[in-house]
């Protein structure tokens, strides 16, 4: 059974490799706002405020929450301009104080070239100048999930003290909550 | 035979991370310290009473940050280990406490339409015993808690995905004390999703979720082990481009192996928005409702209500603030006491945090930060308490 397991993830890795490179000879198709988003969120760190496979709505929600955004919203079938891809870039690096006109497209893209990087080249290498948000945040799903996959696992009960849930103290809103443990419900004392 | 796989798997983990390092533009490993120095008004989370007096401390908490972030075209693998420590100047008997928190992300595209998405979150804390004069404030609770997930997403069509997941969380308590054996627990949890996209702005989704709960090591008669179904819809929603919204409701029926009680049956429901009235401002709300593991030894469960608000704010590209507030009502049941003698309770905790956040060059933050946290309890025994915590720090990204 374990030898079926190992080729077959085997199996899997090797014919990936073939799909994708018939992927990429087949023409390039326009690159779609889930298909930046989830660009951004890996390329920036944010993965781990994210469920495990998460959606591409959930992708949107955590860039939201990190202020990053094209100028008319996240939509799930939209394509991305280059005006898109200027702004997002620039809220990514945290550099939208260099916009002189916020309110003009063409003023993104201006302001992301004075940084040498140009929306010309293909979109994974212009995503790869991006570095990861050191003050990355993201709303804990753990917290207020009712989906046993993805809900934080109450650490031991108790009857005593330090009983506040140990998730309450950890909304990440940029590891505002200090340390993790100390909110550890302790277990009871006899009665 | 064990070497081989082994040795097979590692040249496959290798094989897909090499590239990776190589084709990264970008420094794949940072390095980060963050050092604050704070007080605390109620280390010992006391009433104030004669017999659980406040005792307040100042504190200092050192915490290393590695960050590991790979990204590849059909590989990602992020990793975030964090150490931390922390002293107290006025805590008996022990006055430091050590926290160990990684997160592993690992994510391969082995088509265009099928994903596999592996992550771990390990975390072992070093929480010694705590006295405060005849009062057991804190037993040994060395802990280890580590959490598995996997999921297979396969993509039917391009607007309809399938995941099939599954989960495990084991926690052990380091010390052999019984009344912590009894609460040493693992929760296998196997799930299957399907989500349709029905417009540019809408997604909804069905899942089917079977959870096992199991108190491997508790003694007889205090075993809390459950089965239990869940069955829900939800939806995705992004009403305007700033506001987007998630939605999940539905059943779950709880079977206890302890045969003197009843199972259960619950609704449950949460919701969450994120809304963005201007760029530099950023507002989530979430609350929920369902049967969740209880917080109290002598209850099986409890029905908890979950509120929490947060506001984000860049007064400039250097200065930011975040405040974050979060109400948890919990509803524990007589029916479901362990101790018959115990009657319906309820538990209020509150949580209110602000930080304020100023990036001094491109590698250094100050940061000031202040907690406050309540519990409001029926429970018998329980010891209700406030805490306020200030602290003020630093942040250096090392590389």
């Amino acid at each position: 059974m374990k030898k079926i397991l190992v080729w077959a993830v085997i199996g899997l890795i090797m014919g990936s490799s073939l799909v994708f490179a018939q992927a990429e000879q087949e023409e390039a198709r326009p690159v779609t706002h889930p298909q930046l988003a989830e660009l951004m969120v890996r390329a920036l760190g944010l993965v781990r405020f994210l469920p495990n496979a998460p959606t591409s709505q959930q992708m949107f929600d955590v860039l939201m929450q990190n202020g990053i955004a094209p100028q008319d919203g996240w939509k799930l079938d939209a394509v991305v301009t280059r005006a898109d891809l200027a702004r997002v870039l620039m809220l990514a690096m945290r550099m939208e104080d260099m916009v002189e006109n916020p309110a003009d497209p063409q003023s993104w893209i201006s302001a992301l070239a004075e940084l040498g990087i140009s929306v010309e080249d293909s979109l994974s290498s212009t995503i790869q100048m991006i570095e990861l948000l050191p003050e990355g945040m993201g709303q804990d799903i753990t917290l207020h999930s009712t989906d046993p996959l993805v809900r934080g696992m109450d650490f031991a009960p108790s009857t005593v003290q330090y009983t506040v849930d140990l998730n309450l103290a950890v909304r990440v809103l940029s590891e505002m909550e200090m340390i993790m443990g100390e909110f550890r419900p302790i277990p009871p004392t006899p009665y | 035979m064990k070497l081989i796989q082994t040795l097979i798997v590692a040249s496959l983990m290798f094989a897909l991370t090499v590239p990776a390092l190589q084709a990264a533009n970008t420094a794949p490993i940072h390095l980060f310290n963050r050092l604050r120095i704070g007080y605390d008004d109620n280390v010992y989370q006391g009433d104030d009473s004669a017999a659980h007096p406040k005792q307040d401390s100042f504190r200092i908490i050192e915490e290393l940050q590695l960050m590991v972030n790979l990204n590849l075209q059909r590989t990602y693998l992020g990793l975030r280990y964090q150490p931390s420590v922390i002293w107290y100047s006025d805590r008996e008997e022990d006055d430091i406490d050590f926290l160990h928190n990684l997160d592993v992300n690992f994510i391969h595209n082995f088509s265009p339409s099928l994903t596999l998405s592996l992550s771990d979150t390990l975390r072992y804390s070093q929480l010694p015993e705590l006295v405060d004069g005849d009062y057991l404030v804190r037993s040994n609770d060395d802990n280890l808690v580590n959490s598995f997930f996997a999921t297979l997403s396969y993509r039917i069509q391009p607007t309809t995905r399938i995941d099939l997941s599954g989960r495990s969380v084991m926690v052990r308590y380091l010390n052999d004390a019984d009344t912590e054996e009894d609460n040493n627990y693992y929760t296998i949890v196997g799930g299957l999703t399907v989500r349709q996209q029905l417009a540019s702005l809408t997604t909804v989704n069905a899942d089917l979720r079977y959870q096992v709960v199991t108190y491997d090591e508790a003694a007889v008669g205090r075993q809390r082990d459950s089965e239990s179904i869940f069955a829900g819809l939800g939806l995705e929603q992004t009403f305007v481009p700033q506001l987007i919204g998630t939605f999940r409701a539905g059943v779950e029926a709880r079977t206890y192996e302890l045969d003197a009680y009843d199972d259960q049956t619950e609704p449950y429901g949460e919701a969450s928005l994120t809304f963005l009235p201007s760029p530099s401002t950023r507002i989530t709300a979430a609350a929920s409702y369902s049967i969740y593991e209880s917080d109290v030894a002598n209850y099986l469960a409890q029905n908890r209500t979950y509120l929490s608000l947060s506001l984000a704010h860049d007064f400039t590209a250097r200065l930011s603030f975040y405040l974050s507030s979060g109400f948890t009502l919990s509803n524990y049941e007589a029916d479901y006491a362990l101790d018959r003698t115990l009657e319906d309770a309820d538990e209020n905790s509150y949580l209110v945090s602000a930080r304020l956040a100023y990036r001094v060059g491109r590698i250094n933050w100050l940061e000031a930060g202040w907690q406050f946290v309540k519990l409001d309890s029926d429970v018998r025994n329980r010891v209700e308490y406030d805490r306020n915590r200030f602290d003020i720090g630093w942040k250096v990204q090392l590389f």
